[in-house]
């Protein structure tokens, strides 16, 4: 027993914690959380608020001219009173088709108005911001921004410096939500506030989902998906929420601009979302998940779109994770201190960690065997022959097998209870692409983990 | 402000569920740990008798009776298969060794297993000879700080598992010299300074032998067989 087993059994013991302390929460969600369908949330809020309030979508888009007409068309589709459902698009700069596919459905409304405000800013800046006016017959105000291209950050800025709504949700452009997400969500927004008798609870989440699995690539993430959306789900109960999805988070938007609204350093900060739910936190104020309101994101197709994506999103986390590291372990923060941060934290440990092992049990054996076999001339008949002739129960290592035993268990129980929580079932057809998911993915995303940490290292020395 | 809640039940209650995972892997590690040492001990039990056995044949043959081919082919089959047994047994006790917590524990049962080796050699050096023994017998000479001596070591096992019946091989871990005088007179016999050592029926073969004149050398040795076998067929 050398320093492996030691790290092999750190890396266990520290995902069965992790895993364990989830399994026990779960009871204490489900008995608590509350979930609404369409009528429920229509009836929970006209009984619970005077009037419906308005709400702004703001979509920011950057040359995404296949996705957009889906995106608005889902915003517009969306179950609410059209007079209090404000949009505001916001192209960042696009130099592809994206604003005649933008006109292509909005030109159906006729009536449209230019005007030219300008305004009073979060951070002190006042900008000024050109923007068309539609008004649909229904009432229904759409606004279209053309910025030169200055980031995701800035023309959200943009879009809740206009917006009118007290709520507002940010809807990536390559992503759809479901017709009752809205009303749900408002639903559990007004429950939470009332349930804690605060007005604190100041940010829902959507249950984001992947909306054609139709690649290999789509499939891994719909089932990370579908876990991080079971796991948000418990997170949320013990108000450990630490990224706000980009597409259809709701905020409250008065509070998001006293808080300072987005960051608009999109380099500095690469994770704009997951950098206002830490400032979120770290405000002590609330974020809930709505466990049913769906939001559907395409998802990168290829793989090189998927790990190019995971090395940004990664990069972001250790960035916050860096700037709000005051929280690690704070007890001012509660669980999201204690277990949350530690989690963010320990999951760089545990990513260099298993990609460690792997390389240790799988690879490292195959290139010796490989090594082996050529000092023979690859003549392995003589082996085959041989083989399995003498069997001994006492030949395996079983504290190993106890142990990956267990890791494989508690992944196959998160993953049918993910799927139980997002009510679908597992097919045939799944089993495939869970084999790869369960051997592969995590082993993928742990050496994007390594290039990340890689490319912060050698960054860091050339800024010096 | 109101406080923040922490669910301290949650930390107690995972804590103790690691913990208790982590016992039971152990519980089992000792026990396989207990149980493996107590089978190489049985195995070492097993070799003493079939040593003893197989000595009493040679006794027998040597003194008593005339050697005569039948006589032999059931001692060259006793012989090979304690030798066999010997060989995996022991292959099997290193990896062991390795797996375990103390080393240890399982120091004294490899030196009785190199003992066991060399007895087997002598015994087989003598029975090739009364017996007109067809099988090559190498004596192995490595040591733990040998980094090229593994690959000696993955040919041997490749040739041992290819003429199974007809290769005879001894490994002797020469690191064992400073506690094991037995080693250290058999090293000196053979004047063996460098590692990897193969000794081929009494031809010293100092530093590593490749796959291809290792081929070579067993073929001349099977080829010595044959003309033995032929001449020996024709004076009688």
């Amino acid at each position: 027993m050398g320093l492996f087993d030691i790290l092999l059994w750190t890396v266990i013991a520290i995902s069965v914690y992790f895993s364990a302390w989830w399994l026990i929460a779960l009871n204490r969600t489900l008995a608590n959380s509350r979930l609404f369908d369409k009528e429920s949330a229509k009836k929970y809020l006209s009984e619970n608020i005077k009037e419906l309030p308005v709400v702004t979508v703001i979509i920011p888009l950057w040359n995404e001219q296949k996705t957009i007409k889906g995106t608005i068309q889902s915003v517009l589709d969306i179950d609410y009173p059209k007079d209090k459902l404000e949009i505001i698009i916001v192209n960042d700069g696009s130099t592809d088709d994206s604003e005649y596919e933008i006109f292509e459905i909005i030109d159906e409304f006729k009536k449209i108005k230019t005007e030219q405000r300008s305004l009073k800013v979060v951070n002190g800046i006042t900008r000024k911001i050109y923007y068309k006016e539609i008004k649909r017959k229904n009432n229904q105000s759409i606004k279209y921004i053309y910025q030169k291209n200055a980031g995701k950050g800035v023309a959200l800025n943009v879009g809740i410096t206009l917006a009118q709504g007290k709520y507002y949700a940010g809807l990536d452009s390559d992503s759809y939500v479901a017709k009752s997400t809205l009303l749900k969500m408002l639903a559990t927004l007004v429950y939470y506030n009332k349930k804690l008798k605060t007005n604190k609870v100041i940010t829902i989440t959507p249950a984001m989902r992947i909306s054609y699995p139709n690649t290999i690539v789509r499939y891994l993430q719909h089932y990370e998906y579908l876990m991080s959306m079971f796991v948000a789900r418990i997170m949320s109960e013990h108000d450990m929420i630490y990224v706000t999805p980009g597409p259809f988070s709701l905020y409250d938007r008065k509070k998001i601009i006293e808080l300072g609204a987005y960051h608009e350093n999109q380099r500095e900060i690469l994770t704009e979302d997951q950098e206002l739910a830490y400032r979120i936190q770290d405000s002590q104020y609330y974020i809930k998940q709505c466990a049913n309101g769906y939001v559907y994101s395409t998802g990168p197709e290829t793989l090189k779109g998927l790990l190019r994506q995971r090395n940004r999103w990664f990069k972001g986390s250790l960035i916050c994770l860096s700037n709000y590291r005051h929280m690690i372990f704070n007890k001012e923060f509660g669980d999201f201190g204690i277990q949350q941060m530690s989690i963010n934290l320990l999951r760089v440990f545990l990513s260099i960690s298993v990609l460690y092992i792997f390389y240790i049990l799988t690879i490292n054996p195959i290139i010796q065997l490989f090594q082996r076999m050529s000092l023979y001339g690859f003549d392995i008949w003589p082996f085959i022959t041989d083989f399995g002739i003498r069997f001994n129960l006492l030949n395996y290592n079983y504290p190993r097998l106890i142990g990956s035993g267990i890791i494989l268990l508690l992944g196959i129980l998160m993953l049918v209870m993910s799927h139980i929580n997002a009510n679908i079932g597992i097919e045939k057809k799944d089993l495939k692409y869970l084999v790869v998911y369960f051997l592969v993915y995590h082993i993928m995303m742990a050496y994007v983990m390594l290039v990340v940490i890689f490319e912060i290292i050698i960054g860091k020395k050339q800024w010096w | 402000m109101e406080k923040r809640k922490i669910s301290y039940e949650y930390y107690i209650i995972s804590l103790n569920i690691v913990i208790i995972i982590l016992l039971i892997s152990a519980l089992v590690f000792f026990v396989v740990d207990s149980k493996r040492y107590l089978s190489k001990q049985d195995e070492s039990e097993i070799q003493n008798t079939n040593y003893l056995s197989l000595q009493l044949q040679y006794t027998l043959i040597n003194e008593l009776i005339e050697t005569n081919s039948q006589s032999c082919s059931a001692l060259n089959t006793a012989l090979q298969d304690s030798i066999k047994d010997l060989g995996y047994s022991m292959d099997k006790l290193l990896e062991y060794k390795k797996d375990s917590m103390n080393d240890e524990y399982y120091e004294n049962l490899e030196r009785r297993y190199m003992l066991d080796n060399i007895k087997y050699w002598m015994f087989a050096k003598k029975a090739k000879d009364i017996c007109n023994l067809n099988k090559v017998i190498i004596l192995y000479f490595y040591s733990n700080n040998c980094e090229i001596c593994p690959n000696q070591g993955v040919v041997l096992s490749y040739y041992k598992t290819k003429y199974d019946e007809n290769i005879l091989i001894f490994p002797i871990n020469a690191d064992n010299a400073q506690y094991e005088p037995v080693v250290e007179l058999l090293m000196s016999v053979y004047e063996v300074n460098a590692y990897p050592t193969l000794i081929i029926d009494d031809t010293k073969y100092e530093g590593i032998v490749y796959n291809d004149e290792l081929g070579n050398i067993f073929a001349e040795e099977f080829e010595k067989f044959e003309t033995l076998k032929n001449t020996s067929n024709q004076s009688s």
